[in-house]
C-alpha cells in the first residue's frame, strides 16, 4: 500500500492498456464463459442450459472427432515440422550453397496459411498428385484425397508442414550457429560419432530454442483454422473438422452461440493447461 | 518534479478523452436515431431524406446483400427507381455469407439494424419473426397487389396471418439437360419416373453418364433427398422438416433406398463441382443432366450453352403418380428490420422495387419466376417452364434448406454428401440425421 502511495502515478501510466485489456479480453473471456452455459442464438432469449453444451462435446459423434482431429494435429504437427526442421538445420548446418535451400524451405513461410491451402487444394485435385500418380502407374494409390477420411486430415497436415518446416529450420540454424564449438571438439577428439554427438551434444545444448519451437507450434497446432477452412471447410460431413473450425461453425455458421462457446473454452483450457505444464517441465528445469 | 507534473496531466487527459469518447460513441447514435426520428418517418442517411413521406422527397434506403451480381443490379436500377419514385438504395454488399448473417444479427436488436436486407425464406425467416425483428407489410400489400404483385406471392412470406417483406426471387428447381445429346439419341423430356429410368438406361447404354452430382460447398448434399422425397411422398417430406415424422421412418428408408439403387446403377457421375466442373461436363457431354435451381442458368451460360438450343429443362417426374404433380421453390425475401430507424422509408423503398420496370429488370438479371402478373419471364427456358407449372397444376414445396431449421439443414445436408461418397452408409446417415433432430426438437419444447 505504500509502495501504492509513492508510486500511484505509475499505476495511472499502465491504467489506458489495463483498460483495454479488461474491454477486449477479460470481459470477452467472461462473457464467452457465460455464453458457454447457455442455449442462444442470438435471436431468441438465451436459455441456462448448464453443463449440457459441455457434456455434449464428449458425446456427440461430431465434437468426438474434431476432438480427435485435433489431437492428431497437435502430435503431428509437433513431430513433424520439428522433427523435420531440426534434421535439415543440422543437414544445411555445413553444406556449400546453404543459403540457396535456406531461403527454398523458408519461402513457404512467406505464404499466408490461406493461399498454401488454395495451392495444396491444386495440388490434390484430379490434376495434380492423382494425375502424377496415374502417369506413374500408380493409379490404384490414386484418391479423393480431400474427401475422403481421414487422408484428407493428413493431407492438410502435409499442406501446413510443407509451410511451417522452414520455419523451424531457420530458428535451429541460428541456434545451431550460436552454439560454442568447444564441447564438439572434445566430443570429436574422444572418438565420438557423428550421431552421439547429434544426441548427446546437439540436443541438449538446443534446448533453448527447443522449448521455444516446440512452444509455439503446440500453440499453433491447437488454434489451426485457416487452412482447413480453404481446404475442405472442415468435410466432408464435418469429418475434418478440429475445435477451431467446430467452434466457428457452431457460432457463425449455426449459431449456436452455446455450443460455440464451450468448445472455445475447452479449447483455451486444454491449450493452457499443455502449455503451462510444457513450460513448467522444461524452463522450470533449466533454471 | 515539473516533467512529472506535466506527463501526468497530459495522461490523465487521455484517459478522460477515452472515456469521453466512449460515452460519445453511444450517445451520438442515439441522438443520430433522434434526430432522423425527429425529421418524420427517419431516414437512413440523417437529413438527406428529409421527411420521408412521398410526394417528392428522397426516399433513401440502406440495401443489405450478399449475392454477388446484386450490387450491379442494384446500381442499375437506382437511376429507375429515382426517377419513378424519388427512391435510391445505398447498397451494402457482403461477400461471404457467414460474416453477411452474423452482422445482420447482431444489428437487429440495435438501432443500426439493416433498412432492408435479402434473406432466405421458410424457418430461416420464422425464426427473426419469432424474434420480432421484422416489419410487418400486411398493410402495404393490398397496394402491391392492386400494382399487379401476384398475391400468391405472398404466401410464403405469410407467418400467423401477418405478411413481413416482399419476394426478391423466385425459383423453381429443375432437371437441366444437354440438348443435343437428347436429340442426337432420340430422347425426349420424360413426363413419368418410368420414363426418367429409361431415359437413364439408354444414356447409360450410350456411354453418357445420365446425372452430374456434387459434394462442393456441402449443402447441395440435400437436393436428391428431398426431389425424391416430394415425388414419392410429398405428405411425409411436410412432416419430416417440421419434426412430425422421423428420419428412420419406413418412407425416409425407402427414399434412401431409391437414392442408392440409381448410385448404384451408375445414374451419377463422380462428384464434381458445381460451381465450374458441371456446366463443362454438361458442356462436354460427359453429364446428360443436372438437377439444380433456376438461378443455375448463368453458370450453364457461362460455360457456352445457350438456352433452348445446347440446354432446356424439365421437372423431374414424381416417383409415385399419386404424388401429383410435385416440384421444389425457392423464394429469396427481401425484408425490411422491425428495429431500422429508417423503417417507414425502407418500406417504401421496398415496394418501388416490386414495380413493373424493376423487376423486369431484375428478370433479365438474375432469372427466375416473375411475382407480377403481367410481367413473362425473359428468359426461354424459364418461361418454358412457368408456362408448364401454371397449365399442369404443380405443387410447390419449400426447399429442404429453408423448410427445415438451419441446424438441421446444415447437419443434414453434411450426412448426405456422407451417403453420396458411400452410399452404403445410408442407415448410418439417417440414425445420424435422426440423432441430430431428435434433440433439436426435444431442445424446442
Amino acid at each position: 500500500m505504500a509502495n501504492f502511495r509513492k508510486n500511484w502515478d505509475a499505476y495511472l501510466y499502465v491504467l489506458p492498456a489495463s483498460l483495454f485489456v479488461v474491454a477486449f479480453f477479460i470481459y470477452s473471456v467472461v462473457f464467452t464463459l457465460v455464453v458457454s452455459f447457455l442455449q442462444w442464438d442470438g435471436l431468441k432469449a438465451p436459455k441456462w442450459v448448464g453443463l449440457y453444451n459441455y457434456k455434449i462435446i464428449f458425446q456427440d459423434v461430431t465434437y468426438v472427432t474434431s476432438l480427435i482431429n485435433t489431437l492428431i494435429w497437435v502430435v503431428l504437427s509437433l513431430i513433424v515440422p520439428v522433427g523435420l526442421g531440426l534434421l535439415l538445420s543440422v543437414w544445411l548446418q555445413k553444406l556449400k550453397g546453404q543459403i540457396l535451400f535456406k531461403n527454398i524451405f523458408y519461402l513457404p513461410y512467406a505464404i499466408s496459411l490461406t493461399v498454401v491451402g488454395v495451392i495444396w487444394v491444386m495440388l490434390y485435385s484430379k490434376t495434380g498428385i492423382n494425375y502424377l500418380l496415374n502417369e506413374f502407374g500408380l493409379k490404384h494409390l490414386a484418391k479423393d484425397w480431400l474427401n475422403t477420411p481421414p487422408y484428407n486430415t493428413f493431407a492438410m497436415i502435409i499442406a501446413a508442414v510443407w509451410q511451417v518446416t522452414g520455419t523451424n529450420m531457420l530458428l535451429f540454424l541460428v541456434g545451431l550457429s550460436s552454439l560454442p564449438k568447444d564441447p564438439f571438439e572434445a566430443a570429436a577428439i574422444d572418438g565420438a560419432g557423428r550421431f552421439r554427438i547429434f544426441f548427446n551434444i546437439t540436443l541438449p545444448l538446443l534446448r533453448p530454442i527447443t522449448i521455444v519451437v516446440v512452444g509455439m507450434t503446440l500453440v499453433n497446432s491447437f488454434k489451426i483454422f485457416d487452412v482447413i477452412w480453404v481446404m475442405t471447410m472442415g468435410g466432408p460431413y464435418r469429418s475434418s473438422e478440429t475445435f477451431a473450425v467446430t467452434m466457428y461453425r457452431e457460432s457463425f455458421v449455426l449459431f449456436n452461440f452455446g455450443q460455440g462457446a464451450a468448445i472455445a473454452i475447452v479449447l483455451t483450457v486444454a491449450s493452457i493447461l499443455v502449455s503451462w505444464f510444457y513450460l513448467k517441465n522444461t524452463v522450470g528445469e533449466g533454471d | 518534479m515539473k516533467k512529472r507534473s506535466v506527463s501526468l496531466a497530459v495522461s490523465l487527459l487521455l484517459i478522460l478523452a477515452m472515456i469521453v469518447t466512449a460515452c460519445g460513441g453511444g450517445g451520438g447514435s442515439q441522438s443520430s436515431g433522434g434526430g432522423s426520428q425527429g425529421g418524420g418517418g427517419g431516414a437512413s442517411s440523417g437529413g438527406q431524406s428529409g421527411g420521408g413521406s412521398s410526394g417528392g422527397e428522397k426516399i433513401v434506403a440502406k440495401f443489405y446483400h450478399d449475392l454477388p451480381a446484386m450490387t450491379d443490379y442494384l446500381n442499375e436500377i437506382n437511376p429507375i427507381l429515382e426517377k419513378s419514385d424519388n427512391v435510391t438504395f445505398e447498397i451494402v454488399p457482403y461477400s461471404d455469407t457467414t460474416s453477411y448473417q452474423t452482422t445482420l444479427r447482431v444489428g437487429f436488436s440495435t438501432k443500426d439494424a439493416a433498412d432492408v436486407f435479402k434473406w432466405w425464406n421458410g424457418f430461416r425467416m420464422k425464426e427473426l419473426v419469432d424474434a420480432g425483428h421484422l416489419a410487418d407489410m400486411t398493410a402495404e400489400w393490398d397496394t402491391l397487389t392492386a400494382d399487379g404483385v401476384d398475391p400468391a406471392m405472398a404466401a410464403p412470406l405469410t407467418f400467423g396471418g401477418k405478411i413481413y417483406g416482399v419476394p426478391g426471387g423466385v425459383h423453381l428447381w429443375v432437371v437441366y439437360y444437354n440438348k443435343k445429346i437428347f436429340d442426337e439419341n432420340g430422347l425426349k423430356e420424360p413426363e413419368t419416373w418410368d420414363e426418367l429410368i429409361q431415359l437413364c438406361e439408354t444414356l447409360l447404354s450410350k456411354g453418357i453418364t445420365p446425372f452430374g452430382q456434387t459434394v462442393t460447398d456441402f449443402w447441395p448434399g440435400f437436393i436428391w433427398f428431398e426431389d425424391l422425397a416430394i415425388g414419392m411422398n410429398p405428405e411425409f417430406y411436410e412432416k419430416l422438416v417440421v419434426g412430425e415424422a422421423k428420419y428412420t421412418d419406413p418412407e425416409a428408408i425407402e427414399i434412401m433406398e431409391l437414392w442408392k439403387s440409381m448410385q448404384d446403377k451408375g445414374y451419377f457421375s463422380e462428384p464434381l463441382d458445381w460451381n465450374s466442373e458441371v456446366p463443362s461436363a454438361m458442356l462436354n457431354g460427359e453429364i446428360a443432366m443436372y438437377l439444380k435451381g433456376t438461378w443455375y442458368t448463368s453458370f450453364l451460360e457461362g460455360a457456352g450453352l445457350k438456352p433452348g438450343e445446347d440446354y432446356s429443362a424439365f421437372v423431374l417426374p414424381s416417383v409415385n403418380a399419386s404424388s401429383g404433380k410435385t416440384i421444389i421453390s425457392e423464394v429469396t425475401p427481401f425484408l425490411v428490420s422491425e428495429n431500422s430507424n429508417n423503417k417507414e422509408n425502407a418500406k417504401k423503398a421496398l415496394m418501388a422495387l416490386t414495380k413493373k420496370e424493376a423487376h423486369e429488370k431484375w428478370l433479365t438479371l438474375y432469372g427466375g419466376l416473375p411475382i407480377r402478373k403481367d410481367v413473362a419471364p425473359s428468359h426461354p427456358v424459364i418461361q418454358k417452364l412457368s408456362e408448364e407449372i401454371s397449365t399442369k397444376g404443380y405443387k410447390l414445396y419449400t426447399r429442404f434448406w429453408e423448410a427445415t431449421p438451419s441446424e438441421l439443414s446444415e447437419y443434414a445436408s453434411n450426412e448426405f454428401v456422407r451417403f453420396i461418397l458411400n452410399p452404403d452408409s445410408y442407415m448410418e446417415v439417417l440414425n445420424n440425421i435422426e440423432d441430430k433432430a431428435s434433440r433439436y426438437w426435444e431442445g424446442q419444447n
